[in-house]
């Protein structure tokens, strides 16, 4: 019976139920298969072993095997297709003409027909969840309890049905803007893809041609996790379920979903049933459709070809003929006549858009990236990274502030908007035990990022490759702030008391040694956060970068349950506190020399050190040394060869000086050969020695307190 | 006088092409009304918007004095069955059958079940695996079970065999004589037609040429042999309305537009050896009202 006027037609309803209860079984077997049955075929114990690592052990309500990646993979995987398919099956009235003018011809109101196959397609997906959880349920009262749960299987039902939601109000919106299932099914994809293409265009193109473009801030994420389908898919596969519902995010998908049905309603309302076939269910997405698909083909085009080394002539042709293609392509799809270039005109003003907005974006500096500093007085706090991995917090240091400031007017001047250097772009590492001399070094730049937090909580972010000198004036001036200093170490986040056991180490290569402060550890801290107020840059990173290093981990075993980091190191990831020590820091090394601790390590070490004569050549995996060839694999073979023939008669630093002497020379090439040798030796009871490790050093690379 | 269905003004243009172009049709109710038209002529989609599935661009389409567009109430009492009746690909003919009694309120099982002894078609079979003629039966078995008051039919008959035929066209003119349903009929058999309208419409190109009761559009064109000493003077063209002209031996055939009597005159003033009127068929009508509008004819009748 029809109940007039009504937004519910039983007939409608009943006839979605029937037609696709195929499907609705099939999505029931898979949700079956992948979830209750793996739990019946196994009995608890082993679930408990397999998902839970121990027996008997206090679980949360929140530890359920039902939200193990290996039980939602599939699931979700399924759960996620299946609205896409259910609404291009259950929303073909729209897309078929045939069926157009059939469902339109019956006596049900378009408002009754919408909501009546919505009610239905719902329904058909969401019983399946309903009766594996119910399922499920029973599972768990039946000795499952602890893998399963009854709560955690209410979750799992209600995780799944609003995934359901979700991407079932997805894909009847991408249903209503279209004209046929093929461009449903395109634009369902386009809507869950479209942030993540905004995301990736404004990254690379703001990273690649932006000067002082900063991608890796939070825009780019909340852009990424507009789409339903990442987020969804992050949170089901990478987060913890059961607080699933706990995300601000999911509720901000469930109410766009209910907006996204009304919307499609409305869409339905004023759609013409003559256009059932055609790519777009409205006229006027034609042109929105044949421009999206030209300013996509014109952006993905003109990064292809300016990524290759050709002449702006060129790349600007083959971005002009690929656009030209994807233009009539599309007149041709939307008029369904392969006769269409007579509309030439609307590719002319296409390119006139284009190039108005290229000019736009070429001299002008609208995006401000490039000149918008902000003023001093409206800074809260700056945070800046470097490529020295200087993962600083936001500082308040008015110096550092100023600091920040001044070196941004700097590292701008003169600079345009768009880079010039974007085609050869290159970045060379520099590393420590490199033997350039400095007018061989090649041109170094080096990445900084500036952070500002402003008073009114907004933050704006820059991202410069800066020159090698100016990157040393800024760390040499904000070294200047015991702030940054504090911050930039993590020491001001340890609770210096509550550290029982601090670990120090020396390493030369492969050769280390260890030692661990345990009662003594808060002076040492103490120490050592004296010397980081006061240290200046320079000492700070001395020529050699190889020497102490002092480490401290939160772990509950190894400082028990005590509190070793602040509240306030978690959110910067600084539950882990580790810095390299050398001899500038006066208080931290004269503690470790009064208390024996760097005699100590010295005598392990040129204990075990030998230093060869002769170069030793390491090459495509093979020590080379006096002519022998040996294999990288038998260490201890090789270190007893070695231990025959290294002398130990001279001194380190006599043999560094030749060794320098002989590079300057030119007569050993870099990177083929090392000098030094440390070993670390096991005496055999046959008399001879083996070679526990091989270090090599370059001569700068020599450990400070060693020299 | 208030029409059963009443199209007035109606324009529809698809992509820029004019498929209907301010178009009036009027149907009387309790009349069997054939739309005749060559194609493209515009008849599929008048139909289309009697019953409710597209929206005219400007006009009025009312059945009943009430607009059909989204209007459950009077499309309740629209059924139609088009050339190409649609139905669900995995339904079985009871499937189908309880979708129609699901959504028409007035489906009538007594009648159903007096009706399936002439179709015959079982219940369980899948409608995908039936014969053209057998689909178009279980159309006409569950449109009619829904008592409809204006029955809409577009190339009715096609597939099906004279038998079954003549039985549905008695099922239909039962239904006009006796609850005296409107039916509206496209079809290019006119001959078929012929037996069964009173009223006839003819379309051409989106606009209603001609629209009359059959008799009259019958009554209106002549057929006449005509016998002369010698040609076809001038003046009788210039009296007469002549739509076409041909001569074969000493024979003139004349088809003539006017009423008889004047015609009957007009001839007798010229003294012919022999002088006979001959009744059209409603093909013959429509075609030659059709080659008055330049719609090409020339050797499809003698």
């Amino acid at each position: 019976m029809i109940l007039k006027e009504s937004l519910f037609n039983k007939g409608v309803f009943n006839t979605v139920l029937r037609r696709f209860r195929l499907g609705s079984l099939l999505y029931f077997i898979i949700l079956f298969l992948c979830v209750p049955t793996m739990f019946l075929t196994r009995s608890p114990e082993v679930l408990e072993s397999r998902y839970f690592g121990r027996i008997d052990i206090d679980y949360t309500i929140a530890d359920s095997a039902l939200f193990s990646t290996d039980m939602l993979i599939l699931p979700v995987l399924v759960t996620m297709l299946v609205p896409t398919v259910a609404a291009l099956l259950i929303f073909n009235y729209i897309h078929s003409p045939r069926h157009a003018i059939f469902t339109h011809s019956m006596p049900v109101s378009r408002k009754a027909n919408y909501f009546s196959s919505l009610c239905g397609g719902l329904t058909l997906m969401a019983l399946p969840v309903v009766i594996n959880a119910i399922i499920l349920i029973i599972i768990s009262l039946l000795g499952y309890g602890k893998v399963v749960g009854l709560i955690p299987s209410l979750v799992w039902m209600l995780v799944f049905l609003a995934v359901i939601f979700i991407m079932f109000s997805v894909a009847t919106l991408a249903s209503f803007l279209a004209g046929n299932p093929f461009s449903a099914a395109a634009i369902n994809l386009i809507i869950h893809l479209i942030p993540f293409m905004l995301a990736a265009s404004v990254s690379f193109f703001g990273d690649r041609y932006l000067y002082g473009f900063a991608n890796d801030n939070e825009m780019f994420e909340n852009m990424l996790m507009g789409s339903p389908l990442i987020n969804l898919f992050t949170n089901l596969l990478g987060g913890d379920v059961y607080y699933f519902f706990k995300n601000m995010s999911v509720w901000v998908f469930l109410v766009v979903s209910i907006v996204l049905f009304v919307l499609s309603y409305f869409l339905y309302k004023y759609r013409k049933v003559e256009l059932s076939g055609d790519v777009a269910g409205f006229k006027i997405m034609h042109p929105i459709l044949k421009y999206t698909l030209c300013s996509g083909a014109f952006i993905l085009s003109f990064a292809i070809f300016t990524s290759i080394e050709i002449s702006a002539i060129w790349y600007f042709l083959l971005t002009g003929i690929i656009t030209a293609i994807v233009y009539f392509a599309s007149e041709m799809v939307l008029k369904k006549n392969l006769r269409i270039f007579h509309l030439y005109k609307g590719l002319i003003g296409f390119f006139a858009a284009a190039a108005v907005v290229l000019s736009f974006l070429a001299f002008t500096s609208v995006f401000g990236f490039e000149t918008r500093i902000p003023k001093e007085e409206k800074i809260e706090s700056v945070a800046l990274y470097t490529d020295y991995n200087d993962e600083v917090p936001y500082v308040k240091d008015p110096r550092v502030i100023k600091t920040a400031t001044e070196h941004h007017r700097k590292f701008i001047k003169d600079i345009p908007a768009l880079k010039k250097d974007s085609f050869y772009y290159t970045e060379e590492i520099y590393t420590a035990d490199s033997l350039y001399t400095e007018a061989e070094k090649p041109h170094h730049t080096y990445t900084v990022m500036l952070n500002y937090r402003l008073k009114s909580g907004k933050v704006i972010s820059r991202r410069y490759r800066i020159e090698n000198e100016a990157m040393y004036k800024m760390l040499s001036a904000l070294f200047e702030s015991k702030e940054y200093k504090v911050k930039k170490t993590g020491i001001d986040e340890i609770i210096f008391d509550n550290v029982k056991k601090l670990d120090i180490r020396t390493n030369c290569g492969d050769l280390g040694f260890d030692f661990t402060l345990y009662d003594k550890s808060p002076e040492f801290l103490r120490a050592l956060k004296k010397d980081i107020e006061n240290i200046t840059y320079d000492d700070y990173y001395t020529a050699c970068p190889v020497n102490i290093y002092a480490s401290l981990d939160a772990s509950p075993e190894e400082n028990k349950t005590e509190k070793i980091f602040k509240e306030s190191a978690y959110p910067y990831h600084y539950y882990h506190f580790s810095i390299s020590i050398n001899p500038n820091f006066k208080n931290a090394y004269n503690f470790l020399l009064e208390n024996g601790y760097i005699e100590q390590m010295k005598s392990h070490i040129t204990d075990n050190l030998y230093v060869s004569k002769e170069p030793v050549y390491f090459k495509s995996g093979t020590y080379t040394f006096n002519g022998e060839n040996f294999n990288p694999d038998s260490v201890i073979h090789i270190g007893t060869e070695f231990l025959r023939k290294l002398s130990p008669e001279e001194s380190e630093k006599a043999y560094e000086e030749i060794l320098l002497k002989k590079y300057n020379q030119k007569e050993i090439p870099f990177s083929e050969n090392y000098y030094l040798f440390c070993a670390n030796t096991t005496h055999m009871e046959n008399g001879t020695s083996a070679a526990n490790n091989i270090a090599r050093f370059s001569p700068d690379t020599m450990p400070e307190f060693l020299k | 006088m208030r029409f059963m269905i009443n199209v007035k003004g109606v324009v529809k243009s698809f992509d820029g092409f004019r498929a209907l172009n301010m178009l009036d049709m009027n149907v009387e109710k309790g009349s069997i009304y054939g739309l005749v038209g060559p194609n493209g002529a515009g008849k599929t989609t008048i139909i289309n918007h009697i019953t409710g599935a597209l929206t005219p661009d400007s006009g009025i389409i009312t059945v009943d004095g009430e607009s059909v567009y989204d209007n459950e109430k009077i499309k309740q009492r629209v059924l139609s069955i088009a050339d190409d009746w649609y139905y669900y690909g995995s339904f079985t003919v009871g499937d189908m059958t309880r979708f129609y009694k699901r959504i028409y309120n007035n489906f009538n099982a007594e009648r159903y079940m007096r009706m399936a002894e002439l179709f015959s078609i079982e219940e369980k079979r899948q409608i995908r695996r039936l014969s053209k003629g057998m689909k178009k039966q279980v159309a006409f078995h569950l449109t009619l079970s829904c008592m409809p008051d204006v029955l809409i039919l577009d190339e009715p008959l096609d597939g099906l065999d004279p038998v079954m035929r003549k039985q549905i066209l008695n099922l239909i003119i039962n239904d006009v004589s006796e609850r005296g349903m409107t039916v509206l009929v496209s079809s290019h058999n006119l001959r078929e037609l012929e037996d069964i309208c009173d009223h006839v419409g003819i379309i051409h190109r989106g606009s209603m040429i001609i629209e009359k009761p059959l008799d009259d559009l019958k009554g209106s064109v002549h057929k006449y042999q005509v016998v002369l000493n010698g040609d076809i003077p001038e003046s009788l063209y210039k009296k007469l309305n002549i739509l076409h002209s041909s001569k074969i031996g000493s024979v003139h055939n004349l088809i003539i537009k006017g009423v008889p009597e004047e015609i009957n005159y007009a001839i007798k003033e010229l003294n012919p050896l022999i002088c006979e009127n001959i009744s059209l068929t409603l093909e013959e009508v429509f075609i030659y009202e059709l080659g008055g509008l330049g719609y090409d004819f020339k050797g499809i009748i003698v």
